[in-house]
This record gives C-alpha cells, structure tokens and sequence, in this order.
C-alpha cells in the first residue's frame, strides 16, 4: 500500500486519501469577462504531464483537509507534500 | 432477514460506551482553545490527540475539528454553555449524538483484531495510548482513541455499526481475543 505525508497528520495509509485532481488552477476572477474557449480551457483542459505533476489530494478519512502533492507520473511516487495554499518547494516565484 | 442472518453473540471483548451527548466543534485555533477551557482542560488538545477530564473528552479529527465527548450532560444543557464560551468567535457546533454510537474494544490481542480492518500502523509505539485518528474500518468511517495498551473506543456512525461488529466477531475467529 502506498503510503502517503499528510501534511497536517503525518505519514497514512493511502485507503485514507482521495484524489483531487490537477492543482494550483485558478479560477478567473471574474467569468462573466472570459470568453467561451478560455472558460472551457479553465473548467476542462488539464496538463497531463507525463514526469512530475502538481495534484490536490485529500485526507478524507483523517483530518479532512485538502493539500498538495508533487507526484512522478512515470513511477507513481509522491516526492513531497504541501499544505493548500502554499507554492510548491523549490519553486522560485 | 433470515435466522440465520442475526448477529452473533456479544463477546466480552466488546461493549457499548455511549456518552451522554457528543458535538463536533469547528472553528480557528482561539475558537478550539476557548471551548477546550469552557470545558475544563487547560488547553487545546494537539495533533492526533485525546483528553479525558471525566465529565468530557476532547477529541483532534483535523486542525479545525474536535469532538466533545460529554459522558454525563446532555446536549440541551452542554450546547448552549459552549456557545457562551464562543460568543465572538467564528464557529460551527453540530450535535452529532444520535448521528453515531461509541463501543468499547478492551483485551488482549485487541489490536491485532482491529487491525485486521484498519490500515493504520496501531502497534503502540506508533499509536500511543491517548492519540486518537478518524480512520477506516474496512469500509466504515471511525474515529479510534486508544484508552489503554489493549482498549479502544470506536465511535462509529449508527448505520454501520452492525457492519463493524460483525467484522470484528468474524475476524476474532481467526485472532482470538482474550477477555482481560
């Protein structure tokens, strides 16, 4: 079984996780402005990178809270984790 | 459902231990910690962590979570004097006594027998006595507050409670638990 940091908890049982999905997406600060592709693009479009991507997961058989992975997709190991909100490490921004 | 579909038997490794009421409370940190004093604890609890004062038991599920564990009071008396104590601060208190009930798992090998359903590491150097985690139960949500080297109390929604004990008296078949 995969074990996976919750930041809040400590290392968990990956039966205790769900995944959210591609992180750090904003949504536009105001739709009603965006036009109909770039909405599309927001709601539907994702990266799908093959190599390290950044994922929401939750811990919603623990503490309940959201946070942030970085994951290798080619090996399926998660290289760290980060509270919901925070910039992924190691990034320079 | 069939005779042959009734729960078996008890065993003495498993007990019912309902309090009197039971909230779970959200909120930020000086909403926790005022609560927590309402309650007579000298503080908030800390992560993973279960307290006992013998009126109450606070409970951390998350940063922004605890339950309260009231073993004698009951909900029409507790809530309002827990809302007083949070006049002021941003909160959410829910009254969940009826939406689960709490058994008791006390003996030796007991932790080998949840385990058997709980993919958490319950050995007690990693799960001490008084730390406390919402978890599974093979399918079931649980919160587990260890009271002892070999006890547990399970809080467990009402509906999958059948569920639960019946796994565990399955289980005890194969991991034989003994009455302490």
């Amino acid at each position: 079984m995969l074990l996976i940091h919750c930041p809040h908890c400590g290392t968990r049982p990956e039966l205790e996780f769900s995944y959210g999905g591609e992180a750090h997406i904003a949504r536009p600060a105001d739709p009603s402005q965006v036009s109909d592709d770039d909405w599309a693009s927001y709601l539907y479009l994702r990266s799908n990178t093959k190599g390290v991507h950044a994922e929401r997961w939750r811990h919603v058989r623990g503490c309940g809270r959201f946070f942030n992975a970085l994951r290798d997709t080619t090996t399926d190991r998660i290289l760290v984790t980060y509270k919901a909100g925070e910039k992924p490490p190691g990034e320079a921004r | 459902m069939s005779e042959s579909n009734t729960a078996p038997r008890t065993p003495g490794w498993l007990s019912v231990a309902n309090p009197a009421s039971r909230f779970v409370l959200q909120g930020e940190l000086p909403a926790l910690a005022a609560a927590a004093s309402a309650l007579g604890f000298e503080s908030d609890v800390g992560t993973n962590e279960a307290r006992d004062n013998g009126q109450f038991a606070l409970l951390w599920l998350g940063p922004d979570e605890r339950l309260i564990l009231a073993w004698q009071e009951g909900a029409r008396q507790l809530a309002p004097r827990i809302a007083n104590a949070l006049a002021g601060h941003a909160h959410s208190l829910v009254d969940v006594t009826h939406r689960q009930v709490s058994r008791c798992v006390r003996g030796e090998g007991i932790t080998e027998l949840l385990n058997c359903g709980c993919p958490q590491d319950l050995d007690i150097t990693q799960f001490a006595v008084d730390r406390c985690s919402r978890t599974l139960y093979n399918k079931a949500e649980i919160v587990l507050w260890r009271r002892g080297p070999n006890e547990f109390h399970v809080e467990i929604w009402r509906s999958y409670a059948d569920y639960f004990e019946r796994w565990l008296i399955e289980a005890a078949q194969d991991l034989p638990v003994s009455t302490l």
